[in-house]
């Protein structure tokens, strides 16, 4: 029969205890954590108990049984009747349940997996099993870093300013300690407990090492993509987007009729929003606002490409000097104007804001409208790839004041007008423009807004939000759009639709491509999150003395499930990270934190390390030399370590209470030299007289030493005499 | 339990010291003839037959634990036959080399010590000495006889002296028991209580011999029976007695091993499992027992293996346990546990 000390049943019961609360973390509140550690080290206690007194197992297997009948009965009492919640109100009962089912469970399952292993050996391999899967399952939902649910381990990394791919690293590390710990916890305690802190402490420096590295260097170390990849990915899309410009220009220079049925031309540009894809929630940046200002749309339009020329299939960036003043640009090097927009002034509010990219990206993406970008030094570079400083003038006199404001502005010229409502000659566009405008109330006839509206609610109400049909490869996806019978599509397609029908209409409008971001995120803080899943496109018309005015539509139907916006703190929190560089002037030095405190220790450790390694092999070799260096008289001590240290070299120690004599004769099977060197020392310390003036015995110990070093070697493996001269603290053992 | 205790390895092919200043040369020689001696008589017994020597080479007297025909008389005879009493016979006066009483309900005090007797040609009285004026006394089935025996035996044993009407008569100086009992067939007997055990250096129990070492007796019963020992060198008392002198004054006893006897003593005294520890007595007799088994060892010094073998046999007789505690040598084993440590330590930060 197996049996376990007390403190080392105490020390597995802890094990998994961890275990259990880490599983329990993505699903219980907090006492229903603290209850599934509790039960499990119930479930040890109760299992090692039950094995001493010699329990069967099948009497086990009962109990588990019962306790998860318990555990369902307390779900029963506590959430399923009146009684408990009526007595203590609904929150605390609905913790204790979640409590009390924990304790139940997790000691159920535990007592089952304990005393398996208690019985059989092998079981404890279950047992690892279940520990590391119920680490992994929960650290696997922050895969990539991504912050997803659960939100807790990852988002109390972000608090405390470390990087929660490394905290995963780390977790990762402790699950395997902690198998380890299972395995090896029914041996020697408390060596087994020496060794896994000095592990623990091992891993803890190597992740302290690895948190110290510069961005570029750990995120290769990380398995992420190598800054040269994101490189070489930017300039490939560069090329792309050079190409389709060609195209545009080339398709500008042929009458403004692109030949229909370009393949190439068919392809969406690469700056539109894609559908779907992976990364909805992995934030794409923090943009820190300094002054307070909500449009009446309320959302938040940031822009990083526009698209007004009309290229014979859909529209795309402009070619023209004088055409959208606020066409996207590079990151700025300098402070960078903007002249059109600039000069934008009706119920605008200037607005500046500091964005910090927390992933890279091809393009500045700016507030809607900005006059001015500039660059800004980076306020964290292990967490942010740049930032860059915005101001721009964003509308947010009421919406009813752009009622009665024509389209367009005065000076436009001619040639401007017709570009801005160039669009494709199918006549359904006139057709449907035409019906949609006899439908406006005849008061608002000649309201651009009141046009643009009455075309928002008629795509609203018709079509439906869908990513099952891009209409790639069509002549004119957006007619395909359009004029289908179930209109599935997506914002590219809605803002394309109607962009050409308030074109129909005699509307200046175009598409803008960006982040749109509800303002109700912003809530009472001042730093608002951008999601990748927040890629947009949205149709604009231009309002005259006020500028483009983002037309919004979002249709009734969809297929596909809203998401929520549920990360307040972390939008908080990255604003408050990218704020630090921003305050400029009043900058102020934060309190440094933990990590920071410690960096200088850590930075030292591997020194200290390896110069407690190099005195350890220093120490080693001069008492195995010794006896070939001392004097006759130094003899019967130096060469007995020597002995006993070529012993421990091969793992042989005596024990404790083991008389020297005795371990000799225990040593005499592998090392016949061993005993006299013993005789020696043992009759020189205890006062014989007749070894004393032994001097020829002392001049033979150096040779006898040498015939136990070789008696050693002889009898081990060769990695075995390979592992004895590498360790560097065998001598430690030697007593 | 001799089996639980440390198996002992027989001393026969130690080499003698090297010569030197030391003079334990003639005393490992005396000891070196006697163990051939009774050897060739008592096979497979080398470990008790040491256990002896130790106890008669340090003034002791030893229990056996054993059961009939296993060589007890065979071996005691030995020895008193190997010790050669070489005085002229006047100063020998009346003392015998080996005698053997066998203990019974009905004997009585006189028949152990001797008595006066009135001598009607001399019209005086004279002293017929009893069986224990001899070199080697066998104390047969000593539990056996009634308590008054009992005690006449044990003061002759730790007096060396007897006293008959009122007149104390010295026993010879190298006086030395070899008592038995039968640890099986108890009724009718009279156990030895702890304090009078504790007149006993070791109590030896022992297992039957090897089926090696029981062929051998067998194959040599002829040649024992004719032959004997006798074309081996005895030894002589005055040998013994030098011996003795010799073991006491040469063989070193460090100052840790004071310590550890005195810290392994009040270990067991203070061990919840013990109800009497051991005396202060028994540590003095166990001094010249270690001394003596180093010499018997060819070493001038006491070592840890000494206290491994001869204290578990000085201290386990002499314990009283409580009831339902484990076996007398684990309780020792574990109280001699930290002792040794510590003298295992000791030596390689002294040197």
């Amino acid at each position: 029969m197996r049996t376990m000390s007390g403190a080392a049943t105490l020390f597995h019961g802890l094990i998994l205890g961890a275990a259990a609360a880490i599983f329990a973390a993505p699903v219980a509140l907090p006492a229903g954590l603290v209850g599934a550690a509790v039960g499990a080290l119930i479930g040890t206690l109760a299992a090692a108990a039950l094995h001493e007194r010699r329990y069967r197992f099948s009497a086990v297997l009962l109990l588990a049984l019962s306790l998860a009948m318990g555990g369902w009965l307390a779900d029963l009492v506590f959430v399923r009747t009146q009684l408990i919640p009526g007595w203590l109100g609904g929150s605390l009962s609905l913790e204790l349940a979640d409590a009390v089912r924990a304790v139940f469970i997790s000691s159920a399952v535990v007592l089952v997996l304990r005393g398996l292993a208690l019985r059989l050996r092998a079981a404890l391999a279950i047992e690892g099993a279940v520990v590391v899967l119920s680490v992994a399952s929960t650290v696997a939902a922050h895969r990539d870093g991504m912050i997803a649910r659960p939100l807790q381990v990852a988002d109390w990394f972000w608090t405390q300013g470390l990087d929660p791919v490394l905290a995963f690293l780390a977790l990762g590390l402790f699950a395997a300690l902690l198998l380890a710990g299972v395995i090896a916890s029914g041996r020697r305690f408390g060596r087994t407990l020496g060794q896994l802190l000095f592990v623990l402490f091992l891993g803890a420096f190597l992740a302290g090492r690895l948190h110290g590295l510069d961005p570029e260097d750990r995120r290769d170390l990380m398995g992420g993509k190598g800054s040269e990849q994101d490189e070489e990915e930017a300039k490939q899309r560069q090329e792309a987007k050079e190409k389709a410009e060609a195209r545009a220009q080339s398709g500008e220079g042929g009458n403004g009729a692109a030949p229909p049925g370009d393949g190439k031309g068919t392809q969406p540009p690469e700056d539109l929003p894609k559908p779907g894809g992976s990364g909805k929630d992995r934030p794409a940046a923090v943009v820190v606002f300094h002054h307070e200002a909500t449009p009446p749309w309320g959302t938040f339009y940031f822009r990083h490409a526009v698209f007004s020329q009309w290229n014979g299939i859909r529209l795309v960036k402009t070619s023209r000097a004088d055409a959208d003043p606020d066409k996207e640009a590079s990151f700025p090097t300098a402070s960078r104007i903007f002249e059109g927009v600039h000069q934008l002034g009706v119920g605008r509010t200037s607005v500046a804001t500091d964005v910090a990219l927390l992933v890279d990206h091809p393009k500045i993406f700016t507030l809607a409208d900005a006059s001015q970008v500039a660059p800004l030094a980076n306020p964290d570079p292990s967490r942010f790839r740049r930032a860059y400083r915005v101001v721009s003038q964003v509308y947010t006199d009421p919406y009813e004041d752009l009622i009665g404001r024509a389209a367009g502005e005065l000076e436009w010229s001619e040639d401007l007008w017709e570009y801005y409502t160039e669009m494709p000659k199918d006549p359904r566009y006139f057709e449907l423009a035409a019906e949609l405008q006899a439908s406006v109330r005849p008061e608002y006839r000649d309201e651009p807004l009141a046009k643009a509206l009455t075309i928002k609610r008629y795509l609203e109400e018709n079509a439906t939000y869908s990513f099952k049909n891009n209409h790639e490869g069509e002549s004119d996806p957006t007619a395909s759009f359009l004029f289908s019978e179930e209109k599935l599509g997506y914002c590219v397609h809605l803002s394309h639709a109607a962009a050409f029908l308030m074109r129909a209409m005699g509307i200046p409008a175009r598409v803008s491509a960006g982040y749109a971001v509800a303002a109700q995120n912003l809530g009472s803080g001042s730093a608002l999150l951008i999601k990748q899943g927040d890629a947009h496109a949205w149709a604009e018309l231009y309002v005259r003395g006020v500028g483009w005015v983002p037309i919004e539509i979002t249709p009734e139907k969809t297929d596909v499930e809203p998401t929520e916006f549920n990360e307040h703190d972390l939008q908080q929190l990255l604003g408050e990270m990218a704020r630090r560089e921003g305050e400029g002037l009043e900058q102020t030095q934060p309190p440094p934190s933990l990590a920071e405190l410690l960096k200088p220790f850590v930075d030292m450790v591997p020194y200290v390390l390896l110069a407690l390694l190099g005195l350890a092999y220093l120490t080693k070799t001069w008492r195995l030399l010794a006896p070939y260096v001392l004097s006759w008289r130094r003899q019967p001590k130096v060469a007995y370590r020597a002995a006993l240290d070529w012993l421990a070299m091969f793992g042989l120690h005596r024990q404790y209470g083991e008389s020297r004599e005795h371990f000799a004769a225990r040593m005499d099977v592998m090392s016949p030299s061993f005993r006299p060197i013993t005789d020696v020392h043992v009759g020189v310390a205890l006062g014989s007289q007749r070894l004393a003036e032994g001097r020829a015995r002392f001049m033979e110990l150096p040779e006898l030493v040498s015939g136990v070093a070789r008696e050693l070697r002889l009898g081990a493996p060769l990695w075995r005499v390979g592992l004895g001269f590498l360790n560097p603290i065998s001598w430690w053992w030697s007593r | 339990m001799m089996d639980a205790l440390e198996p002992m390895t027989p001393p026969a092919s130690e080499p003698p010291p090297a010569a030197g200043s030391h003079g334990l040369e003639e005393s490992w020689d005396v000891s070196r003839r006697l163990f051939d001696r009774i050897r060739e008589v008592v096979r497979g017994r080398d470990e008790v037959i040491e256990l002896v020597l130790i106890a008669l080479f340090s003034d002791g007297h030893v229990l056996l634990e054993d059961f009939p025909g296993s060589g007890k008389t065979t071996l005691a005879k030995a020895l008193g036959e190997a010790i050669e009493d070489q005085r002229p016979p006047e100063q020998r006066g009346a003392i015998e080399a080996f005698r053997r009483i066998q203990f019974t309900p009905d004997l009585l005090p006189s028949d152990v010590t001797g008595t006066t007797v009135f001598e009607p040609k001399t019209g005086s009285f004279s002293f017929h000495p009893g069986p224990v004026f001899a070199h080697v006394v066998l104390a047969d089935e000593i539990n056996r006889t009634s308590p008054k025996v009992q005690s006449a035996m044990l003061e002759a044993m730790a007096e060396k002296q007897v006293t008959v009407d009122n007149h104390t008569r010295p026993l010879d100086a190298l006086f030395f028991v070899i008592a038995t009992q039968n640890p099986l067939d108890l009724a009718g007997t009279y156990p030895l209580p702890v304090a009078q055990l504790d007149r006993f250096l070791f109590k030896i129990r022992m297992t039957h011999i090897d089926r090696a070492a029981e062929l051998d007796v067998l194959a040599t019963v002829k040649t024992r029976r004719d032959v004997g020992a006798k074309h081996l060198r005895g030894v002589t008392r005055d040998e013994i007695l030098r011996a003795r002198r010799a073991i006491e004054d040469r063989v070193r006893v460090d100052p840790i091993i004071h310590e550890v006897l005195v810290d392994a003593a009040r270990a067991l005294r203070e061990d919840r499992r013990v109800l009497q520890g051991v005396s202060t007595r028994s540590l003095v007799l166990a001094l010249p027992a270690l001394q003596a088994r180093a010499m018997i060892r060819g070493r001038d010094f006491v070592n840890a293996e000494d206290l491994e073998v001869i204290l578990p046999r000085v201290f386990l007789h002499r314990l009283e346990l409580g009831a339902g505690a484990d076996e007398g040598d684990r309780v020792i084993a574990a109280a001699l546990k930290p002792a040794i440590e510590r003298v295992a330590r000791a030596t390689l930060t002294r040197v």
